[in-house]
């Protein structure tokens, strides 16, 4: 079983203005373990640090301080192994109409990150595995998908190829940074169901940074809540929304939306009167 | 016209509105609705189900190629005159929009001029409908709308680039109470922001609307949150209204599988998991 590691990771952004030169403490001292049979969640509000440390975490930001490891290995910087790292790291990005280029096939999505890692050796075999990581993520039939452009696919359908090609090289750890915001709701739960599912299948690591609470609690095993930079709370899923210690925490579920309690409320007062 | 009940602002009828393309689009059909005074009624539905142009047609505001194709929007003034909204054009039109209804638009905060000062976008509310209004009341009242929405009023000075998210939100919800209208329609007027700021800004829509008796037509996806705050819900699919009822009733007992479909959608926070089919791990 790997495991993804973080210790004290610091980042400061330098700003400069003129002369004088400010400094952004995006991410404070953050300490935590991703093994690979377990979901965290990472909520916090914009600005929080969330994604700067999805991006140290798949090396597009190098940590200030502190060190990042993946099976007992520290993060290359550079060279052959940075490029092993990285199809061990994936990434699902935000906005599935931005990530996928409009110029090409689903096929060469896909096949691009298999032909990278030389995972098969002849047309037919790439259009096999291919069709099989289509399958994977339940865009069926995939043979109908594989020669498809982005734009002839819905939202979901492009964070499907999305999720299809982070998984190609077969990766350990696998970060979701808001993989469902941009899409309808009705679509959001299928596609963290299928995430859901393939964590579990295929023993993958996963990140999943979010806003909604209550999606970060039902999804995941562990919930971190980042404030300001700073992880405030880390726990098990259900103990951090039901069980709150820290006050930002508390904000936060306060803020989010729940529809059961304010009914619980508006009837208990009408009760009363 | 039937005995009309003084508590009614608006009353729309049949709406029907198209695209006309080259594949015509019926994007808003048959729509019936009624809105009372100082009520908050939302509005859900997905991306493309039509509720912003069902919106911009009580407005008016439909551009080319869309066009009311058939039914009645009704506005009951205040002053007790009613106003068929489809028949006003011209000077009317202009008299009618923001006096009486005025609108919070999608994406508000990028909808303010980047390079004009907050009191010059706010006083010009006042020099079109109130052009005989004196330099200094106007400077007072556009003070005092900030303060409305919890703003300082020293950002008078500053250019929208210097506020933050929820503050040029802020301003554009202060720019809609300018003229104290019946009627504000918000289309969307928090889906950029984060959820704390987003719970401010929609408490301070609440408490403005107890005191100033306002309506709100409210515009989002986002099911959970339009439960909490709206009287009664119209969920859109389609172009089609599929249900409208109070809001408590469409939570606890929600006639239409769409609706159905769209509560399950959204897992609960301190309860069940709705539709989420993940399997609990044993601990």
């Amino acid at each position: 079983m790997s495991v993804l590691k973080l210790d004290h990771v610091k980042k400061d952004f330098k700003l400069r203005d003129g002369l004088k030169t400010t400094t952004i403490h995006a991410v404070k001292d953050a300490t935590f373990e991703l093994p690979s049979d377990k979901t965290i969640a990472l909520v916090g509000e914009s600005g929080s640090g969330k994604s700067t440390i999805a991006r140290m975490i798949t090396c597009l930001e190098t940590p200030t301080s502190g060190t990042i490891t993946l099976d007992g290995e520290p993060v290359p910087t550079h060279g052959r192994k940075l490029y092993e790292y990285r199809h061990n790291v994936q990434m699902v990005f935000q906005d599935p109409f931005a990530s996928l280029n409009p110029y090409h096939t689903i096929f060469h999505h896909i096949a691009r990150p298999l032909m990278l890692n030389h995972l098969a050796n002849s047309r037919e075999e790439y259009e096999q595995k291919v069709i099989e990581l289509l399958e994977r993520v339940e865009l069926t039939p995939a043979t109908k998908f594989m020669y498809r452009r982005p734009h002839e696919l819905s939202g979901g359908q492009r964070q499907r190829v999305a999720i299809a090609r982070a998984l190609a090289p077969q990766p350990k750890v696998l970060i979701a940074d808001e993989p469902v915001s941009m899409l309808d709701v009705s679509l959001r739960l299928g596609v963290l169901n299928l995430l859901s599912r393939i964590q579990q299948e295929e023993h993958i690591g996963m990140l999943y940074i979010t806003h909604d609470l209550a999606t970060a609690r039902h999804f995941s095993d562990e919930i971190m809540v980042m404030y300001h930079g700073d992880i405030v709370e880390h726990g098990p899923a259900d103990d951090v929304i039901l069980h709150p210690q820290q006050e930002y925490t508390k904000v936060l579920l306060a803020a989010a939306p729940d529809p059961e309690k304010h009914f619980a409320k508006v009837r208990a007062e009408r009760a009363r009167q | 016209m039937t005995t009309q009940d003084p508590n009614v602002l608006l009353t729309v009828k049949n709406l029907d509105v198209i695209y006309d393309t080259d594949t015509p689009v019926h994007a808003v059909q048959n729509a019936s609705f009624e809105l009372r005074r100082g009520e908050m009624l939302g509005l859900a539905g997905e991306s493309g189900c039509g509720k912003t142009t069902l919106a911009y047609s009580i407005n008016q505001m439909l551009k080319e190629p869309g066009k009311i194709n058939s039914g009645t929007v009704i506005f009951h003034d205040k002053s007790g005159t009613d106003i068929d909204i489809r028949k006003l054009s011209g000077k009317a039109l202009r008299e009618y929009r923001w006096e009486k209804t005025s609108m919070v638009f999608q994406g508000a905060m990028n909808s303010l001029s980047p390079v004009t000062k907050i009191e010059k976008q706010l006083a010009d509310i006042y020099k079109t409908h109130r052009p005989d209004m004196p330099k200094k009341e106007r400077h007072d009242r556009c003070a005092h709308l900030l303060e409305m929405v919890n703003v300082d009023p020293n950002r008078l000075a500053a250019y929208p680039f210097e506020l933050s998210g929820g503050m040029r939100q802020r301003v554009m919800i202060a720019m809609a109470l300018a003229l104290e209208p019946q009627l504000i329609i918000m289309d969307e007027p928090t889906t950029a922001l984060d959820v704390v700021v987003q719970r401010e800004i929609i408490e301070e829509i609440s408490e403005l609307r107890r005191e100033k008796g306002f309506s709100v037509i409210f515009i989002t996806h986002d099911l959970p949150m339009l439960l909490e705050i709206t009287d009664k819900i119209a969920v859109m699919k389609d172009g089609v209204i599929v249900e409208q009822g109070v809001s408590e009733d469409v939570y606890f007992n929600p006639q239409h599988p769409y609706t159905q479909r769209l509560l399950s959608s959204f897992p609960s926070l301190t309860g069940d998991r709705g539709s989420f089919v993940r399997v609990p791990r044993k601990k």
